[in-house]
């Protein structure tokens, strides 16, 4: 009797640690693309591979609205209209409130019309410079926030001075985007990487582990685990030039209209809403340290954010520390 | 133990040392992914080379070295895909945007890295 079941016996075994092995995330399938001038991962459960394709459709449409160098686009139309109302939709005003208002919060750390300040530095198109102050301070009037006018009845906007950049939200806007559609769809489990912005979505019992770029070198300076939202990193590395020795990076100081010098050299946010957790790595990256957290600790106690300053250390803030890992 | 037991059996095992190769391939195996207009192509991070391949504006240099990756060289003007410098861990990457061409890393425990 015994020996009937010996081998069967080990082959139930071996099936069932071969069956639970393979319930690990190998079941996911990754997407890859270019949205919104930059790189697209999509990771999903396979049952709902099918979810790229609105994705996909979801970010074309935010860029049809929200780029400034589509010339399709509704941001590219106010730019280039100046004084004229241009009709927008509802959609579209409420992102630029929402700007506006990071705005004021922030003390202006926050800035949704630096457009032609960026452009000035040579951000845009990559021929890089560094403007007179002359220059800047004739481009002063362009970043008031009161250039932008909002007619909310007829949906319709107008800028008076100036240029508008989504840059600084447009990416965390789209993972809202999506996870509304993730739960839509009911989808078991997907990791967004927009540009390096996370969105993490769904069961993992084990957390999502999510590296934070080292700033100045290969690899990573931090791992944090979070089992759901969004991760939004701003730093000085990743459009920048050098000249005469000095580093100017593309992090624009509203108040100097120079790249931010606050001893930042690169901000994470975690937040479980995406645009706002992109606005607020600028803006800890403009305000420093010790501004930054307190604005964060008084307006959003419930957003972690993990600071790098120039000596390489970190600053947790909100208790992110808790969500590092080894 | 009957003969389709043992065919089961050697079945099974033969598949699991797979599965235990592929495993063990995922955890250390460490390559860089490049991809362009004509597809992706998978090289081995240990081995060095000089890669040349066609972007959308012209040809591309990148440079394995070292268990790494990066941009040597590429036709682009603001060269961010070279400042981003070496990439050696699993989900890093670097992009040239203007000559459409992408390099990653496969190979660690991390769901996405945020930069």
């Amino acid at each position: 009797m015994w020996r009937k079941f010996k081998y069967s016996g080990i082959i139930i075994v071996i099936l069932i640690v071969s069956f639970l092995s393979s319930c690990s995330p190998s079941n996911m399938v990754t997407k890859k693309g270019l949205y919104l001038g930059t790189f697209l991962t999509f990771s999903i459960d396979s049952a709902h591979s099918y979810v790229y394709s609105k994705v996909s459709k979801i970010l074309n449409n935010i860029d049809k609205k929200f780029s400034r160098f589509n010339k399709e686009s509704l941001v590219y139309r106010i730019n280039n209209k100046k004084g004229e109302w241009v009709k927008v939709d509802k959609e579209f005003i409420d992102v630029l409130k929402f700007s506006i208002h990071m705005n004021e919060i922030s003390y202006g750390a926050f800035n949704p019309i630096l457009g032609e300040v960026e452009s000035a530095w040579g951000f845009y198109d990559g021929n890089y410079r560094v403007p007179s102050e002359e220059e800047l301070k004739e481009l002063r009037n362009g970043t008031n926030i009161k250039n932008i006018m909002i007619d909310e009845e007829r949906e319709r906007v107008k800028i008076i001075d100036g240029e508008l950049d989504f840059g600084g939200l447009v990416k965390g806007y789209a993972l809202d985007l999506i996870k509304n559609l993730l739960e839509k769809e009911k989808v078991k489990r997907c990791v967004v990487n927009l540009g390096g912005n996370i969105l993490v979505f769904g069961d993992k019992k084990e957390g999502f582990k999510i590296g934070i770029r080292h700033p100045r070198e290969s690899g990573i300076i931090a791992k944090i685990r979070i089992f759901s939202g969004t991760v939004a990193t701003s730093g000085d590395y990743e459009n920048y030039f050098i000249k005469d020795g000095v580093r100017y990076h593309h992090i624009i100081d509203p108040s100097t209209l120079k790249p931010a010098k606050s001893g930042v050299i690169e901000v994470t946010v975690i937040s479980e809403d995406g645009m706002l957790g992109d606005a607020l790595s600028t803006t800890l990256f403009v305000l420093g340290i010790e501004k930054g957290e307190e604005f964060l600790k008084g307006k959003y106690p419930q957003v972690k954010a993990i600071i790098v300053d120039e000596g390489l250390n970190k600053h947790f803030i909100n208790g992110a520390m808790d969500l590092t890992v080894p | 133990m009957k003969p389709y037991d043992r065919i089961l059996l050697i079945l099974i095992i033969i598949l699991l040392l797979i599965s235990v190769v592929l495993f063990l391939n995922k955890k250390e195996g460490e390559f860089l992914f490049i991809k362009t207009d004509s597809g992706i192509k998978k090289y081995p991070l240990n081995q060095e080379t000089i890669i040349t391949v066609k972007g959308r504006i012209g040809d591309a240099r990148i440079e394995i070295k070292d268990g790494k990756a990066r941009f040597l060289h590429s036709p682009c003007k603001k060269k961010i895909c070279e400042k981003r410098g070496w990439i050696s861990k699993e989900g890093e990457y670097a992009i040239c945007i203007p000559n459409g061409v992408f390099i990653w890393i496969g190979g660690d425990d991390l769901d996405a890295i945020s930069e």
